[in-house]
């Protein structure tokens, strides 16, 4: 057994070169390609472009557009982030307990998960403004008789809405696991020893959900600040601009504008803010890890 | 596992790989093979009915017709990544196919025989360069389309001047109906697109002047106050408060629906949306007028070629002389008739008979390919999609501060 062949000495690593090639190829290169572009004047239409040095991450931060849609993002994020953590919490409280047909009120909770996010920015496109906005206009509430993502003011609401209505689907199903692997001998000797169910949730539901509302909390603020095919579907970043999240706003200069230069540079921007959130979140999480 | 086995995983693994570099390989049949990629997604049938004559005639020549949704960024994309179809459909007047035609990505068609089958100038206006690097055969032109049985009925007759458009929409506000079918969302705020250029156009004298006051005027030169913004201004906010209820959520196909079933009796856009209008069957007379000017006998439209056909200058010898082939077959009079009876818009091939075939956009389209057509202004711009949204945006909340300061935001860019 001493004579091993060179196949025989390597070929797990096999295993690892191909995902390792397939993720050279498809993410590493493209990356480094982006971060060139960042630096030059490209067009995205032709071979030629020039080096501009940091001139465009210069510009961005004068860019009223890119401030106004890091601000947006933002918000956006938050917004997801709180909807998905208290309605996912709810909902799944709500489905834990024993009450008839729970099987059906379950599937209905996570039924918007399965439907393609542009097919629900259509569907809710339509449904804001024939079916809601004459609802709106019938009971006399000024705000909902047009369509909410038509003005202004209310596009942000109701972009929010539509994204929880179908963000929320999974992490119901990701707390309700968690509750259910509570062991019932905890809850039985909370209730002997009188808690009520205020405290039975902050002291014992709540601390066993921790590690669930970590993974919820990364799946949120991921999605959000990534924010793209709902947004594009649903509002194509309008009214005036107000709803342009970064990764449409990146869409919007590479491909709309022809600016594939200052367009990389946004995303790298895009890639650094995500990289640091991800860092403080993943240090700060370790705290509740049971 | 034993060492066959993993030599055999080896052996597995390397071949795929070499599969998949393979799978480029061409076919070997002694037919000139040649892509046609179209960006016309409501002409494909006729285009292949075109072709398949086009093959019938050239035996030895396989058209294949790529017609796909999106078709703009497709291009973009592959044509950044130097897949360019042999026959592309291009818009001649738009910044990225100037940006190509310089870059040497088509054949300079100068000197061949079947330019002379256009009207004369028709393909020299989009040179590049001094290139000719595509071939127009038609021209899109935008205007408004309006529901002659009902104008007839409330005694109203097309406007000749902005006044006169003016009274006209008080009066069928008047009269209980609604006056515009208009598309206010960001996502077809192109729709309004041509309003807005004719706006600029009937107020400052044309192509060439807007220009000036537009992308050549100093850095936030735009002001509210200065008499032509004003004209302007007024002019766009004359769609405020006059389209149907929600506009600012409807979408292009709602608003072409809404104008075929009559609730409301004006629709502003370019005259390719007659098809679709047609497809709906109106139970009334549809018609167009133009963008009136301030007096009589100023009236404008705006348009650029709409198919315009462009070949790659990376194929093979036999590739390039098989598509000019095809271009040259597109010149010929009773192949683009058959196109033209279909689509409608004015073309530039010598030899179609254009009289009476297309009734309703007449007022519009006898204004293509004379002094009162300006090209697209975006054809200076390097992009036009953020001009759309102020536009809609505008319309929506009446801001003129707002709109002076987008229009210095989208155009101090060029300066």
């Amino acid at each position: 057994m001493r004579e091993k062949g060179f196949v025989n000495r390597y070929w797990p690593y096999l295993f690892i070169l191909v995902p390792l090639l397939l993720q050279i190829v498809f993410f590493f290169i493209p990356l480094a390609q982006g971060v060139i572009y960042s630096f030059t004047d490209w067009t995205g239409l032709t071979s030629s472009y020039n080096f501009i040095g940091i001139d465009n991450y210069l510009a961005i931060f004068s860019d009223a557009k890119f401030l106004s849609s890091i601000g947006f993002t933002l918000l956006f994020t938050i917004g997801l982030v709180v909807g998905q953590i208290v309605l996912g919490i709810a909902i799944a409280l709500l489905l834990n307990q024993k009450i008839k047909g729970v099987g059906l009120f379950r599937t209905a909770y996570f039924f918007p998960a399965v439907i393609s996010t542009v097919t629900l920015g259509l569907i809710f496109k339509q449904f804001f403004n024939y079916g809601l906005a004459p609802l709106g206009e019938f009971l006399g509430i000024e705000w909902l008789s047009q369509s909410l993502i038509a003005n202004e003011g209310t596009a942000f609401w109701g972009l929010l809405f539509v994204a929880l209505w179908q963000g929320v689907a999974i992490p119901v199903v990701i707390f309700l696991a968690n509750l259910q692997s509570i062991p019932n001998e905890i809850r039985e000797a909370a209730s002997i020893d009188g808690a009520n169910r205020w405290q039975t949730f902050k002291s014992i539901e709540l601390p066993f959900l921790s590690p669930a509302i970590s993974i919820v909390l990364i799946l949120a603020m991921k999605a959000g600040l990534t924010a793209f095919d709902l947004i594009y579907a649903l509002t194509g970043g309008g009214p005036s601009g107000s709803t342009t999240s970064l990764g449409l706003l990146v869409y919007n200069y590479a491909f709309k504008n022809n600016q594939f230069g200052y367009a990389s540079a946004i995303a790298i921007v895009l890639f650094i803010i995500i990289a640091i959130v991800s860092v403080i979140q993943i240090n700060s999480s370790k705290k509740f890890e049971v | 596992m034993n060492k066959t086995m993993k030599l055999g995983m080896v052996g597995l693994v390397a071949s795929s790989l070499v599969l998949a570099a393979g799978c480029s390989g061409g076919s070997d049949s002694d037919k000139t093979e040649i892509e046609f990629f179209s960006q016309k997604v409501e002409m494909k049938g006729t285009l292949d009915e075109i072709i398949a004559d086009f093959e019938k005639e050239n035996p030895d020549i396989d058209v294949k017709l790529t017609s796909v949704s999106n078709a703009g960024t497709v291009l973009k994309t592959r044509v950044a990544g130097g897949d360019i179809p042999d026959i592309v459909h291009t818009y001649p007047q738009n910044p990225d196919f100037k940006g190509w035609a310089a870059d040497g990505k088509f054949l300079d068609l100068s000197g061949e025989d079947f330019l002379s089958n256009l009207k004369e100038g028709a393909a020299e206006s989009y040179a590049v360069d001094g290139g000719i690097y595509s071939l127009p055969l038609n021209s899109n032109a935008w205007g408004f389309f309006y529901n002659k049985t009902k104008f007839e009925e409330l005694g109203l007759e097309a406007p000749k001047t902005w006044s006169e458009f003016e009274d006209v929409v008080k009066e069928i506000k008047d009269a209980g109906e609604t006056p515009f079918a208009a598309a206010l969302t960001t996502d077809d705020s192109w729709t309004m697109n041509g309003y807005h250029q004719l706006a600029w156009a009937t107020t400052t004298g044309g192509f060439d002047q807007t220009q000036d006051a537009l992308k050549n005027s100093p850095k936030d030169g735009i002001k509210v106050g200065n008499e032509d913004f004003e004209t302007v201004a007024d002019a766009l906010s004359l769609v405020s408060g006059n389209t149907q209820k929600n506009a600012n959520g409807a979408s292009y196909s709602d608003a072409v629906a809404l104008f075929a079933r009559e609730e409301a009796l004006i629709f502003p856009n370019g005259i390719w949306a007659l098809p679709v209008i047609r497809d709906q069957q109106p139970d009334f007379e549809v018609s167009m007028f133009a963008f009136p000017g301030q007096e009589a006998g100023q009236e404008m439209t705006v348009g650029a070629a709409d198919l315009a056909l462009s070949v790659s200058s990376a194929g093979s010898e036999a590739e390039q002389e098989a598509s000019k082939k095809l271009l040259a077959y597109m010149t010929e009079g009773e192949v683009m008739q058959k196109y033209y009876d279909k689509d409608g818009s004015p073309t530039s091939v010598e030899a179609v008979d254009a009289d009476g075939a297309f009734e309703e956009t007449k007022a519009v389209s006898d204004l293509v390919f004379t002094d009162k057509q300006i090209v697209w202004l975006h054809s200076e711009w390097p992009s036009e999609e953020e001009f759309w949204h102020l536009t809609v945006d505008y319309m929506n909340n009446g801001d003129k501060d707002q709109l002076a300061k987008d229009l210095n935001a989208f155009f101090n860019g060029m300066k």
